[in-house]
C-alpha cells in the first residue's frame, strides 16, 4: 500500500489540489480543515508525511506542530510547511522543507519523493 | 470732612489784597497750598501752579465772568468755587451757569468754604474715578469682543455644557453646522443618540477636573460625518466649583482619510497579499485539473477545473480591483445602460450565494425603470458588496428562522433608487456611523473594511447618496440613490487639492 499524506489547511480548494496531485503521484491522502482537528486525524489516519499550512481560523499551524513534536508516537512525521506567509520558513524551523504559496508543483513532488522514499 | 494727606495746591483769586491775605490763612490752617493773585496775574498763575481748586473773589461781575470763562477755556480740569455779595443768589446761579464749581456768599463763613472744598475735591475724586472706570469698560469691552471674535471665529467646535449635559453656549462654527442647540443635550445633537456616550469626555472632566481627549465621529444637521478630535476642560465658579466643562472639537476628518489613505495602503497589500497567495494556488488546483481532464479527454474533469478556474479569477479579480480602486483615483467608464438589465445582472451575482445558504432572495422590479447614466463596473461592484453584506448578516443571524434578503428597484424622473433589505440581526447606532469608515470592518478577520467605503465613494462619485435604516434586532435597509443623468463630480485628488487650496495651502 501507497503512503499516506495528511493535508492541513482551511481553504477547501487547496486542499483539493494538494489532494489531486499526491493522488496522481501514486500516494493516498487525509485532510484536516484545521489544526484543532488535526491531532485526532494523525491517531488515526497514522500518515506517513504531513503538508500544513501556518494561518488557519481556529488554531495556528506551529502551535499544532509543538504539540505533534511531543507525542512520542507520532512526533517524528516529517513536516512540510505551505503558506502564503512569506517567512515561513522561520515558523517551523523542523520542517523538511517550507513552500510559499503558490508554489511550484514538480518541486513540492520532488521533496514529497525525497523525503519518503 | 475731606483728609488732605498731601498739600493740594489752591488759588485765591480776589482784587481785595487784605481779603485774599484772611482766605489764604484759612485754606492753610486745613492744610492747603494756597497762592494769592489778582484778577490780572489769575491766568498766569493758575497756568503755573496748575491747581485742582480755586476761590474767585467777586468784586466786577463783568470783569469775574469773562475770567472765570477763560479759566475754564483754558484750564477745563480746575474746580472754582465763585465769592459773590451777601443776597446776591441770581448772580451766584449765573456763575454756576458759566461753570462754576458752587458759590459762596462774602462774607463767607470758615464752615461753608470748607465744605464747599471738599464737595469740590469729592466730586474731581469721582471724577478721576469715573475716567478710570471708563477706560477700564473700553479695556474690558474690546477684550470682551476680541473673546467673543476668538470663541466664533476658531475653526473648531466649542461648546460649552452644563452638569445634566445641555448646551448652555455654542460658537458660531458649532451653530452653522449643528444648528441652533442651547439647551440640548451634546450626545442628541452631536451624535444623534438618546442616551449619554460612553466614556464620555465631558463626565470625565466633571469627575476630576481634568483635561480628557477622545476621536469621534459626529454626524452635522446636513447628515454630514466628520471625524473630530474631541478636547475638554473644566469651567470652575468662584468657589472653585466645577459647574461647566468646555469641549473642543477639531475637524480631523480630511487629515484622518489623507493619513489613512497613505500609512494603510502598505497594511492593506500586506493584508491581502496572504488572501492572494491561496487564491493563485488554488487558480493552479484548477488548472492542474483542466489540464488533466483535457490529457485524459475527461470532459466532467475539465468542466470542473474550469469552474474552478473561474471562480479563482474572479476573486483575484475583485481583490485587485479593490486594490486598484484603492491606491489611485480611477476615472469612471460611465456608459448608458437598461436598469432592468444591470438589476438582473447583479441579482444574478448574488442569488447564488443567498439560495446555498437557505436565505429567500427576492427581486422586485416596479414598471418602467429606463436607463440611466452610470459606470456599470464600479455601481455593480458596490451593490453586490451590500448585497452580501445582507446575505452573510442573514447567515449570522441565529434568532430567526427564515431570512430573506430583498431588491428593490424604484425609478423615478431624476433618480433611480435601489433598496436592499435583510431580516438578520440589524445594526446598532455606533457601527452605523463607522460603518463606510475606511478599514472599519464587523466581520472579523472576514472582513476587509473596504467593501463599504469603496461602495459610499463611487455613489458619491457619482452624485448619489446611501441611506441606511436599521432596528437592532429586526433587520437592515440600505438605499442608493443615483442620479439619472451623470454630472461630472470632482475626484478625490481634486478635491484635496482644492481643499488644500482653499487653506492657504498648509493642510
Amino acid at each position: 500500500m501507497g503512503k499516506k499524506i495528511l493535508i492541513i489547511d482551511d481553504d477547501p480548494n487547496i486542499v483539493t489540489y494538494l489532494e489531486d496531485i499526491f493522488q496522481d503521484a501514486g500516494y493516498a491522502t487525509c485532510k484536516a480543515a484545521d489544526g484543532a482537528d488535526a491531532l485526532a486525524v494523525v491517531k488515526e489516519e497514522k500518515p506517513d508525511l504531513i503538508t500544513l499550512d501556518l494561518e488557519m481560523p481556529k488554531e495556528w499551524g506551529p502551535r499544532f506542530y509543538r504539540e505533534l513534536s511531543q507525542d512520542d508516537e507520532y512526533g517524528k512525521i516529517p513536516v512540510i510547511v505551505i503558506s502564503g506567509l512569506s517567512g515561513n520558513k522561520y515558523a517551523i524551523q523542523k520542517a523538511v522543507a517550507s513552500f510559499t504559496k503558490p508554489f511550484d508543483r514538480e518541486e513540492l513532488l520532488k521533496v514529497v519523493k525525497e523525503t519518503l522514499g | 470732612m475731606h483728609d488732605i494727606v498731601i498739600s493740594e495746591s489752591i488759588v485765591i483769586i480776589t482784587q481785595d489784597p487784605e481779603h485774599g491775605r484772611v482766605l489764604a490763612h484759612i485754606l492753610n490752617e486745613y492744610g492747603y497750598q494756597p497762592s494769592n493773585c489778582d484778577y490780572d496775574d489769575a491766568l498766569v498763575t493758575v497756568g503755573v501752579v496748575r491747581p485742582r481748586l480755586a476761590v474767585l473773589g467777586i468784586c466786577d461781575c463783568k470783569l469775574g465772568h469773562d475770567l472765570l470763562r477763560q479759566i475754564r477755556k483754558g484750564y477745563p480740569e480746575v474746580r472754582v468755587i465763585v465769592l459773590v455779595p451777601d443776597g446776591e443768589y441770581d448772580l451766584g446761579l449765573d456763575f454756576l451757569s458759566d461753570g462754576a464749581s458752587d458759590f459762596l456768599f462774602k462774607p463767607v463763613s470758615e464752615r461753608a468754604l470748607r465744605l464747599a472744598l471738599d464737595r469740590a475735591l469729592t466730586f474731581l475724586d469721582l471724577e478721576r474715578e469715573n475716567v478710570l472706570l471708563k477706560e477700564k469698560g473700553k479695556i474690558l469691552e474690546s477684550s470682551h469682543q476680541l473673546c467673543r471674535q476668538l470663541f466664533d471665529e476658531v475653526p473648531c467646535y466649542i461648546s460649552v455644557q452644563n452638569k445634566d449635559r445641555r448646551i448652555v453656549r455654542a460658537n458660531r462654527q458649532f451653530k452653522l453646522d449643528f444648528g441652533s442647540c442651547l439647551g440640548e443635550r451634546c450626545y442628541e445633537i452631536y451624535k444623534h443618540r438618546t442616551h449619554p456616550c460612553p466614556q464620555c469626555p465631558v463626565e470625565e472632566t466633571f469627575r476630576d477636573g481634568m483635561v480628557h481627549q477622545t476621536e469621534e465621529v459626529v454626524t452635522t444637521r446636513g447628515g454630514q460625518q466628520k471625524i473630530v478630535l474631541t478636547l475638554t476642560a473644566p469651567l470652575r465658579d468662584e468657589n472653585g466649583e466645577i459647574n461647566e466643562v468646555m469641549e473642543l472639537a477639531t475637524d480631523i476628518s480630511q487629515i484622518r482619510e489623507l493619513q489613512d489613505r497613505l500609512t494603510s495602503l502598505g497594511l492593506f497589500i500586506g493584508s491581502i497579499s496572504h488572501g492572494v497567495r491561496g487564491m493563485l494556488t488554488a487558480l493552479d488546483g484548477g488548472l492542474y485539473r483542466l489540464e488533466k481532464g483535457i490529457q485524459n479527454k475527461d470532459l466532467d474533469l475539465v468542466a470542473n477545473g474550469a469552474e474552478r478556474v473561474k471562480l479563482m479569477i474572479s476573486r483575484i479579480r475583485n481583490s485587485v480591483l479593490e486594490m486598484l480602486y484603492y491606491s489611485k483615483d480611477r476615472d469612471l467608464n460611465i456608459q448608458f445602460i437598461d436598469v432592468r438589465s444591470f438589476g438582473e445582472g447583479v441579482a444574478n451575482f448574488v442569488e447564488p450565494k443567498a439560495t446555498k445558504h437557505d436565505v429567500r432572495f427576492q427581486k422586485e422590479f416596479h414598471g418602467e425603470l429606463g436607463r440611466f447614466e452610470i459606470d456599470p463596473e464600479v455601481i455593480s461592484a458596490g451593490l453586490v458588496n451590500i448585497l452580501e453584506n445582507a446575505v452573510d448578516a442573514c447567515i449570522e443571524d441565529e434568532a430567526k428562522e427564515r431570512h430573506v434578503v430583498s431588491f428593490l428597484i424604484e425609478g423615478s424622473k431624476d433618480k433611480v433608487s435601489f433598496v436592499i433589505r435583510d431580516n438578520g440581526p440589524g445594526i446598532d447606532r455606533s457601527t452605523q456611523e463607522k460603518m463606510f469608515s475606511l478599514f472599519f470592518s464587523s466581520k472579523g478577520s472576514k472582513g476587509t473594511g473596504l467593501g463599504l467605503y469603496i461602495a459610499n465613494d463611487v455613489v458619491h462619485q457619482h452624485g448619489g447618496q446611501i441611506h441606511v435604516d436599521s432596528s437592532p434586532g429586526e433587520g437592515t435597509e440600505f438605499r442608493v440613490d443615483l442620479p439619472r443623468k451623470h454630472v461630472r463630480l470632482e475626484t478625490r485628488a481634486e478635491n484635496a487639492h482644492n481643499e488644500s487650496a482653499k487653506s492657504g495651502g498648509n493642510g
